[in-house]
């Protein structure tokens, strides 16, 4: 849970994060009154155009002195949804609609993916990327189709850059992957500053403004599934999806790490992960583990399901099967 | 259907299903003034109302319940057929089971699109009131020439599956009129392994929702009806690989588009 030392920076051990952060701040800001007068700097860069002059793409630092996603109170989400608003609008020109929708009760969320179905088209990946706002020139997909040669099931050969006239192709099977939302999730022990954590209805969740950078996560997913934004998102204003959840697909950062939350901002309110209505063969079924009704559990029930890489004691919430 | 020796056996099979429909069809005939209470709260509309008689064309037009801006389709879960008495299960339907010991009049109650909306020569008697019946087995040259008939084996033709006289419905393979828009029930008589997994959400496709009314979409959404294997894609495009990375599986140029190509010296691993 926390560092070796124990200490992690949060209340009540002394210094908050951000406390550090905004009396580091502060002291920095002082220095440099001191140093050349800010303002007169400020009003210098603006006329030559220097390096102080904000681009307009860039975020704003604004974000680092947030608390916690979990220890917030609703007025510092509030505060929180309106610097993501402001940012969308001028970096984006977009009127962001950010919602923070808490999980249902009794409600766990599975997926389960019929690999006899899948052919490989990869209408799950495109309707992906356009739901989560994912960066279109670094070209962040959270789901990866692998494919491999029938008969086996050999994750570490298969290949995900196939590119063919036509699927499927001979020989060949098709499996997508993307995060399991594991039940023991790895990465969330992984990670140095509980920036990323499992929420009661199963999704694995990240606080893009917590999470430092570190990548100790993707590292320790056994399943791939967690990707870095290396470069500031490029996102074509017209293709931006409004409806976001502050976990979810709301615009990111440079430098932070995301994943597939099975569109928890569409789930969470009933609706089904943008992967699944895009699937033109149906090999996708989403549902509630705990309604003995529901369309996931005739699956678990009914047929031959696996899971990938169980022997880790990952427990995902995502299964394959066959017909 | 048969030689004579063959009907003796579908009607003792018919008399087994019969008892086996009616025990069956029991529990929902006393519950039949109660409300389906299956259905979790929230749901955006209530199932298909008071049910309609079996046959469209004989009955004036009942109300069609909407569920997310599209029309769906009237009688729709088998229970609800069998009160109507107009539908009868085929018994390998019956007898299949799932892992909890249900069978598809168990399944949870759901809607499916109207195809009547979608189908685009419907209704069929338009066409087919000035129409001399032909029930003679030929290729058809001057209308429907352009259906290609892949399903059967050669075993099919329209009247299979067609009405001879009552062109605005399906038909069973027992000669019984089966409505366009619960085609599935068609489809169920030979594939009724798939069909009960249709029912309960194992095969198919669901739309809008994962919680509260259950739309699924019918068999002829995805598979024609005249050629029901499924086709193949062209797929999208591959993911780049970062720059410095060159994959295997794909030519290197593609992973490239959105990167500084000219940084890299392509053709060392391939």
């Amino acid at each position: 849970m926390s560092g070796p030392t124990g200490d992690t920076g949060h209340p009540g051990k002394g210094w908050s994060r951000r406390k550090v952060l905004e009396r580091g701040a502060l002291a920095g800001l002082m220095g440099g009154m001191l140093a050349a007068g800010s303002a007169l700097a400020q009003k210098v860069a603006d006329k030559i155009g220097g390096p102080t002059a904000p681009d307009p793409r860039s975020h704003s630092l604004e974000g680092a002195f947030q608390e916690h996603y979990q220890r917030m109170s609703p007025a510092e989400v509030k505060e929180a949804i309106g610097r993501i608003q402001r940012e969308a609008k001028r970096r984006y020109g977009v009127d962001l609609n950010v919602e923070t929708t808490p999980p249902q009760e009794n409600v766990v969320f599975g997926y389960a993916l019929n690999i006899s179905k899948c052919k490989g088209v990869r209408k799950c990946v495109e309707a992906c990327v356009k739901e989560n706002n994912t960066s279109r020139d670094s070209q962040i997909q959270f789901i990866r189709v692998l494919e491999m040669d029938s008969g086996g099931l050999n994750l570490h050969q298969a290949n995900q850059y196939y590119d063919a006239e036509e699927v499927p192709r001979q020989g060949k099977f098709y499996l997508p992957m993307q995060c399991m939302q594991c039940d023991n999730p790895p990465c969330v022990k992984a990670c140095p500053v509980e920036a990323t954590w499992a929420e009661p209805d199963g999704m694995v969740v990240v606080d893009y403004e917590w999470c430092i950078g570190c990548r100790y996560c993707m590292a320790a997913c056994p399943y791939w599934a967690r990707r870095f934004n290396w470069m500031d998102p490029t996102l074509p204003t017209e293709e931006i999806t409004t409806d976001t959840h502050y976990l979810g697909n709301r615009p990111r950062r440079r430098g932070v790490v995301e994943k597939c939350t099975f569109c928890i901002q569409r789930t969470r309110k009933g609706r089904l992960p943008a992967c699944l209505e895009a699937c033109p063969t149906g090999a996708r079924i989403f549902g509630n583990l705990l309604d003995p009704d529901s369309d996931i559990r005739y699956v678990l029930e009914n047929k031959t399901v696996f899971r990938l890489k169980e022997d880790l004691g990952t427990q995902p919430k995502f299964w394959y099967f066959t017909d | 259907m048969g030689g004579s020796g063959r009907k003796g056996r579908f009607v003792g099979i018919g008399l087994l299903v019969l008892g086996a429909i009616i025990l069956a069809a029991a529990p929902g005939l006393l519950l039949s003034s109660s409300p389906e209470t299956r259905q979790e709260p929230g749901a955006l509309v209530s199932q298909a109302g008071p049910m309609a008689p079996n046959l469209a064309a004989s009955t004036p037009a009942a109300p069609v319940p909407e569920v997310m801006g599209k029309t769906m389709a009237q009688n729709n879960h088998p229970k609800e057929l069998v009160k109507e008495g107009f539908f009868n299960p085929s018994p390998s339907a019956v007898r299949s089971r799932t892992a909890r010991g249900q069978t598809i009049l168990d399944a949870p109650p759901f809607n499916v699109e109207s195809r009547k909306e979608v189908l685009e020569f419907y209704p069929c008697s338009d066409c087919h009131e000035d129409e001399e019946p032909n029930p003679i087995m030929r290729e058809l040259e001057e209308e429907h020439s352009d259906l290609v008939l892949d399903h059967g084996g050669g075993r099919f033709w329209c009247l299979t599956c067609h009405r001879l006289e009552d062109r605005n419905n399906l038909a069973s393979l027992m000669g019984k009129p089966i409505d366009f828009d619960t085609s599935y029930l068609l489809c169920g008589q030979c594939h009724f392994q798939r069909q009960k997994d249709w029912y309960f959400g194992g095969h198919g496709k669901r739309v809008g929702t994962w919680q509260g009314s259950r739309v699924i979409q019918s068999c002829p959404e995805c598979h024609d009806a005249h050629s029901p294997s499924i086709k193949p894609f062209e797929p999208a495009p591959p993911p780049v690989a970062r720059k410095g990375l060159i994959h295997a599986g794909a030519p290197a140029e593609r992973h490239f588009e959105n990167w500084e190509i000219r940084a890299i010296e392509l053709g060392g691993r391939k």
